[in-house]
Protein backbone atom coordinates (compact mmCIF):
# COMPACT_ATOMS: atom_id res chain seq x y z
CA UNK A 1 0.00 0.00 0.00
CA UNK A 2 1.35 3.65 -0.94
CA UNK A 3 1.37 6.53 1.10
CA UNK A 4 -1.56 8.03 -1.35
CA UNK A 5 -3.96 5.06 -0.23
CA UNK A 6 -2.68 5.21 3.15
CA UNK A 7 -4.02 8.16 3.38
CA UNK A 8 -7.12 7.60 1.74
CA UNK A 9 -7.84 4.81 4.20
CA UNK A 10 -6.90 7.04 7.56
CA UNK A 11 -9.46 9.53 6.14
CA UNK A 12 -11.93 7.12 5.99
CA UNK A 13 -11.17 5.96 9.58
CA UNK A 14 -9.49 2.61 9.21
CA UNK A 15 -7.81 2.49 12.34
CA UNK A 16 -6.51 -0.79 11.02
CA UNK A 17 -4.38 0.94 8.25
CA UNK A 18 -3.09 3.41 11.12
CA UNK A 19 -1.85 0.46 13.26
CA UNK A 20 -0.16 -0.95 10.33
CA UNK A 21 1.48 2.08 9.71
CA UNK A 22 2.77 2.41 13.58
CA UNK A 23 4.50 -0.80 13.12
CA UNK A 24 5.82 0.03 9.30
CA UNK A 25 7.49 3.16 10.77
CA UNK A 26 8.54 2.98 14.21
CA UNK A 27 11.81 1.91 13.41
CA UNK A 28 12.64 5.12 11.90
CA UNK A 29 10.84 7.24 14.11
CA UNK A 30 12.64 4.78 17.31
CA UNK A 31 16.20 5.31 15.80
CA UNK A 32 15.61 8.91 15.42
CA UNK A 33 14.38 10.10 18.60
CA UNK A 34 17.03 7.56 20.16
CA UNK A 35 19.33 8.70 18.21
CA UNK A 36 19.04 12.09 19.64
CA UNK A 37 18.18 12.09 22.91
CA UNK A 38 19.22 7.97 24.21
CA UNK A 39 17.28 5.28 25.28
CA UNK A 40 15.33 6.42 28.08
CA UNK A 41 11.59 6.76 28.89
CA UNK A 42 10.95 10.18 27.37
CA UNK A 43 11.71 8.80 23.90
CA UNK A 44 9.25 6.43 24.13
CA UNK A 45 6.77 9.06 24.99
CA UNK A 46 7.92 11.33 22.23
CA UNK A 47 7.33 8.61 19.76
CA UNK A 48 3.95 8.26 20.60
CA UNK A 49 3.49 11.62 20.33
CA UNK A 50 4.81 11.61 16.72
CA UNK A 51 2.48 9.09 15.90
CA UNK A 52 -0.86 11.03 17.71
CA UNK A 53 0.55 14.50 15.92
CA UNK A 54 0.34 12.80 12.36
CA UNK A 55 -3.23 10.86 13.71
CA UNK A 56 -4.42 14.30 14.13
CA UNK A 57 -3.24 16.01 11.28
CA UNK A 58 -4.44 13.29 8.53
CA UNK A 59 -6.66 15.25 7.34
CA UNK A 60 -4.54 18.56 6.87
CA UNK A 61 -1.54 16.56 5.52
CA UNK A 62 -1.01 17.16 1.63
CA UNK A 63 1.22 14.61 1.02
CA UNK A 64 4.29 17.01 -0.43
CA UNK A 65 6.48 14.63 1.30
CA UNK A 66 6.77 10.68 2.21
CA UNK A 67 4.86 10.08 5.41
CA UNK A 68 8.29 8.54 6.66
CA UNK A 69 9.55 12.19 6.01
CA UNK A 70 6.94 13.64 7.56
CA UNK A 71 7.07 11.43 10.90
CA UNK A 72 11.05 11.82 11.01
CA UNK A 73 10.81 16.14 10.64
CA UNK A 74 7.64 15.85 13.87
CA UNK A 75 10.32 13.29 15.62
CA UNK A 76 13.34 15.54 15.02
CA UNK A 77 11.74 19.04 15.97
CA UNK A 78 10.11 17.54 19.50
CA UNK A 79 12.96 15.77 20.35
CA UNK A 80 14.77 18.88 19.69
CA UNK A 81 12.37 20.83 22.04
CA UNK A 82 13.25 17.70 24.81
CA UNK A 83 16.92 18.38 24.36
CA UNK A 84 15.95 22.34 24.99
CA UNK A 85 13.62 21.55 28.11
CA UNK A 86 16.53 19.30 29.35
CA UNK A 87 19.34 21.55 29.10
CA UNK A 88 16.64 24.31 30.72
CA UNK A 89 16.01 21.69 33.49
CA UNK A 90 19.76 21.06 34.10
CA UNK A 91 20.67 25.00 34.12
CA UNK A 92 17.82 25.00 36.60
CA UNK A 93 18.97 22.44 39.12
CA UNK A 94 22.82 21.57 38.07
CA UNK A 95 21.68 17.92 36.87
CA UNK A 96 23.51 16.52 33.85
CA UNK A 97 21.36 16.60 30.52
CA UNK A 98 21.91 13.36 29.44
CA UNK A 99 19.07 11.37 31.52
CA UNK A 100 19.26 8.00 29.67
CA UNK A 101 19.05 4.33 31.13
CA UNK A 102 19.23 1.14 29.40
CA UNK A 103 15.73 -0.31 29.22
CA UNK A 104 16.30 -4.29 29.24
CA UNK A 105 16.77 -5.98 25.85
CA UNK A 106 16.34 -9.72 26.31
CA UNK A 107 18.32 -10.16 22.93
CA UNK A 108 21.50 -8.05 24.21
CA UNK A 109 25.28 -9.01 23.17
CA UNK A 110 27.27 -7.41 25.66
CA UNK A 111 30.00 -6.26 23.26
CA UNK A 112 27.93 -4.86 20.27
CA UNK A 113 26.20 -2.95 23.34
CA UNK A 114 29.12 -1.76 24.79
CA UNK A 115 29.99 -0.24 21.55
CA UNK A 116 26.82 1.04 20.62
CA UNK A 117 26.16 2.78 24.04
CA UNK A 118 29.75 4.74 23.57
CA UNK A 119 28.87 5.87 20.04
CA UNK A 120 25.21 6.88 21.32
CA UNK A 121 26.61 8.54 24.38
CA UNK A 122 29.21 10.21 21.60
CA UNK A 123 26.46 11.31 19.13
CA UNK A 124 24.77 12.86 22.09
CA UNK A 125 27.56 14.94 23.27
CA UNK A 126 27.49 17.12 20.41
CA UNK A 127 25.18 19.95 20.14
CA UNK A 128 21.93 19.39 18.71
CA UNK A 129 22.36 20.72 15.10
CA UNK A 130 25.11 18.59 14.64
CA UNK A 131 23.75 15.89 15.96
CA UNK A 132 20.62 16.07 14.16
CA UNK A 133 22.26 15.84 10.59
CA UNK A 134 24.23 12.73 11.97
CA UNK A 135 21.00 10.86 13.12
CA UNK A 136 19.47 11.87 9.79
CA UNK A 137 22.53 11.35 7.65
CA UNK A 138 23.82 8.29 8.93
CA UNK A 139 21.34 6.60 11.05
CA UNK A 140 17.99 7.31 9.38
CA UNK A 141 20.03 6.94 6.18
CA UNK A 142 18.35 9.75 4.09
CA UNK A 143 20.48 11.85 1.37
CA UNK A 144 22.37 14.93 2.03
CA UNK A 145 19.45 16.84 -0.13
CA UNK A 146 16.47 15.15 1.63
CA UNK A 147 17.91 15.85 5.37
CA UNK A 148 18.47 19.27 4.22
CA UNK A 149 14.73 19.58 3.32
CA UNK A 150 13.73 17.97 6.76
CA UNK A 151 15.91 20.48 8.61
CA UNK A 152 14.85 23.18 6.44
CA UNK A 153 18.42 24.72 5.84
CA UNK A 154 20.97 24.60 2.40
CA UNK A 155 22.51 21.71 1.59
CA UNK A 156 25.85 23.34 1.96
CA UNK A 157 24.97 24.13 5.86
CA UNK A 158 24.18 20.17 6.24
CA UNK A 159 27.82 19.31 4.77
CA UNK A 160 29.57 21.72 6.57
CA UNK A 161 27.66 20.53 10.12
CA UNK A 162 28.92 16.58 8.84
CA UNK A 163 32.17 17.21 8.45
CA UNK A 164 32.25 19.07 12.23
CA UNK A 165 30.29 16.56 13.30
CA UNK A 166 32.22 13.29 12.05
CA UNK A 167 35.92 15.59 13.55
CA UNK A 168 34.25 16.18 16.68
CA UNK A 169 32.99 12.21 17.01
CA UNK A 170 36.69 11.41 15.82
CA UNK A 171 38.30 13.53 19.02
CA UNK A 172 35.87 11.95 21.10
CA UNK A 173 35.90 8.07 19.92
CA UNK A 174 39.29 8.51 19.56
CA UNK A 175 40.51 5.73 22.17
CA UNK A 176 37.85 3.25 20.29
CA UNK A 177 38.88 4.03 16.79
CA UNK A 178 42.53 3.35 17.37
CA UNK A 179 42.29 0.19 19.08
CA UNK A 180 39.97 -0.43 16.35
CA UNK A 181 42.77 0.38 13.61
CA UNK A 182 45.82 -0.81 16.04
CA UNK B 1 47.79 17.53 6.16
CA UNK B 2 46.11 19.99 3.26
CA UNK B 3 42.68 21.93 4.95
CA UNK B 4 40.95 22.16 1.63
CA UNK B 5 42.60 17.79 0.48
CA UNK B 6 40.71 17.30 4.19
CA UNK B 7 37.80 19.23 3.40
CA UNK B 8 37.36 17.58 0.23
CA UNK B 9 37.71 13.88 1.82
CA UNK B 10 34.75 14.43 4.65
CA UNK B 11 32.55 16.10 1.65
CA UNK B 12 32.99 12.98 -0.54
CA UNK B 13 31.17 10.67 1.75
CA UNK B 14 28.12 12.66 1.49
CA UNK B 15 28.12 14.47 -1.74
CA UNK B 16 29.30 14.01 -5.20
CA UNK B 17 32.84 15.88 -6.39
CA UNK B 18 33.19 17.12 -9.51
CA UNK B 19 35.62 15.29 -11.73
CA UNK B 20 38.26 17.69 -10.90
CA UNK B 21 38.01 17.29 -7.25
CA UNK B 22 37.29 13.66 -7.46
CA UNK B 23 41.12 13.47 -9.29
CA UNK B 24 42.75 15.76 -6.87
CA UNK B 25 41.27 13.61 -3.99
CA UNK B 26 42.54 10.47 -5.34
CA UNK B 27 46.11 11.72 -6.43
CA UNK B 28 46.15 12.87 -2.87
CA UNK B 29 45.10 9.82 -1.34
CA UNK B 30 47.76 8.00 -3.11
CA UNK B 31 50.30 10.34 -2.37
CA UNK B 32 49.92 11.06 2.00
CA UNK B 33 49.86 8.23 4.49
CA UNK B 34 48.25 10.60 6.56
CA UNK B 35 45.07 11.34 4.57
CA UNK B 36 44.52 7.35 3.43
CA UNK B 37 44.27 6.88 7.48
CA UNK B 38 42.25 9.87 7.70
CA UNK B 39 39.95 8.46 5.35
CA UNK B 40 39.77 4.75 7.59
CA UNK B 41 39.28 5.92 10.44
CA UNK B 42 36.28 8.19 8.87
CA UNK B 43 34.76 4.43 7.21
CA UNK B 44 34.73 3.21 10.35
CA UNK B 45 33.69 5.96 12.23
CA UNK B 46 30.32 6.06 10.02
CA UNK B 47 30.05 2.45 9.80
CA UNK B 48 29.81 2.36 13.68
CA UNK B 49 27.39 4.84 13.56
CA UNK B 50 25.41 3.36 11.24
CA UNK B 51 25.54 -0.30 13.54
CA UNK B 52 24.50 2.15 16.70
CA UNK B 53 21.06 2.07 15.21
CA UNK B 54 18.32 0.93 17.91
CA UNK B 55 15.23 0.35 15.38
CA UNK B 56 12.27 -0.06 18.31
CA UNK B 57 10.35 1.22 21.59
CA UNK B 58 9.07 -0.96 23.95
CA UNK B 59 6.34 -3.97 22.69
CA UNK B 60 2.88 -3.14 22.20
CA UNK B 61 4.08 -0.12 21.30
CA UNK B 62 1.36 0.21 18.52
CA UNK B 63 -1.18 -0.72 20.83
CA UNK B 64 0.23 1.84 23.48
CA UNK B 65 -0.15 5.29 20.40
CA UNK B 66 -3.67 3.90 19.63
CA UNK B 67 -5.00 3.48 23.35
CA UNK B 68 -2.95 7.28 23.51
CA UNK B 69 -5.02 8.22 20.66
CA UNK B 70 -8.55 7.11 21.77
CA UNK B 71 -7.93 8.97 25.12
CA UNK B 72 -6.87 12.24 23.37
CA UNK B 73 -10.09 12.11 21.08
CA UNK B 74 -11.87 11.53 24.07
CA UNK B 75 -10.71 14.78 26.01
CA UNK B 76 -11.18 16.68 21.98
CA UNK B 77 -14.31 15.62 22.33
CA UNK B 78 -15.43 17.09 25.75
CA UNK B 79 -13.22 20.06 25.07
CA UNK B 80 -14.92 20.68 21.10
CA UNK B 81 -18.53 20.69 23.46
CA UNK B 82 -17.64 23.17 25.97
CA UNK B 83 -16.17 25.51 22.82
CA UNK B 84 -19.25 24.72 21.06
CA UNK B 85 -21.03 26.21 24.65
CA UNK B 86 -19.42 28.98 24.99
CA UNK B 87 -19.43 30.08 21.10
CA UNK B 88 -23.47 29.47 21.34
CA UNK B 89 -23.75 31.54 24.85
CA UNK B 90 -21.83 34.23 23.80
CA UNK B 91 -24.19 36.16 21.61
CA UNK B 92 -26.89 35.49 24.21
CA UNK B 93 -24.90 36.50 26.94
CA UNK B 94 -23.80 39.93 25.28
CA UNK B 95 -27.40 40.99 23.91
CA UNK B 96 -28.87 40.17 27.53
CA UNK B 97 -26.20 42.35 28.99
CA UNK B 98 -27.38 44.63 26.36
CA UNK B 99 -30.28 44.94 27.01
CA UNK B 100 -29.64 45.02 30.75
CA UNK B 101 -27.86 48.27 30.21
CA UNK B 102 -30.80 49.71 28.21
CA UNK B 103 -33.61 49.28 31.09
CA UNK B 104 -31.32 50.49 33.53
CA UNK B 105 -30.54 53.57 32.12
CA UNK B 106 -34.79 54.17 31.25
CA UNK B 107 -35.29 53.38 34.70
CA UNK B 108 -32.34 55.76 36.16
CA UNK B 109 -33.69 58.23 33.54
CA UNK B 110 -37.49 58.29 34.52
CA UNK B 111 -36.97 57.64 38.22
CA UNK B 112 -34.81 60.76 38.54
CA UNK B 113 -32.45 58.51 41.14
CA UNK B 114 -28.79 57.78 40.20
CA UNK B 115 -29.12 55.11 42.82
CA UNK B 116 -29.32 50.54 42.50
CA UNK B 117 -32.74 51.49 43.52
CA UNK B 118 -33.35 53.74 40.79
CA UNK B 119 -31.51 51.39 38.03
CA UNK B 120 -33.98 48.52 39.53
CA UNK B 121 -37.03 50.13 38.64
CA UNK B 122 -38.05 50.41 42.77
CA UNK B 123 -39.41 53.86 43.56
CA UNK B 124 -38.13 55.91 46.35
CA UNK B 125 -39.55 55.08 49.85
CA UNK B 126 -40.34 58.17 52.36
CA UNK B 127 -40.85 57.78 55.95
CA UNK B 128 -44.19 58.85 55.49
CA UNK B 129 -44.95 56.00 52.76
CA UNK B 130 -43.72 53.60 55.43
CA UNK B 131 -45.13 55.37 59.07
CA UNK B 132 -48.32 54.26 59.90
CA UNK B 133 -50.23 57.11 61.85
CA UNK B 134 -52.72 54.47 63.49
CA UNK B 135 -49.93 52.74 64.63
CA UNK B 136 -48.52 55.15 66.64
CA UNK B 137 -52.12 56.37 68.26
CA UNK B 138 -51.69 52.24 69.55
CA UNK B 139 -48.14 53.21 70.97
CA UNK B 140 -49.12 56.25 72.69
CA UNK B 141 -51.47 54.45 74.66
Amino acid sequence: MDDAQILTELRNGNDAVFRDLINRYEGLVSATIIGMIGKCSEAEDIGQEVFVRFYKARHNFRGDSAIGTYLTRIAINLSLNEIKRRSRRSQLFFHSDDETFDVEDKNSNTDTDENREVIQHAIRELAPKFRSVIVLRLIDGYSTEETAKILRVPIGTVLSRLARAQKKLKEILSPMLELNHG
Amino acid sequence: MDKKLRDLLYCSFDSDLNPEEKKMLEQALSQTKELRQEKEIITSLRDDIKRSKTTSFQPYFADRVMENIRSSIQIDESEQFFESLFVFFRPIAITAAILIIIIAGYNITTTGHFSIEGALGIPEVTVNDVYDPTLALVTEE
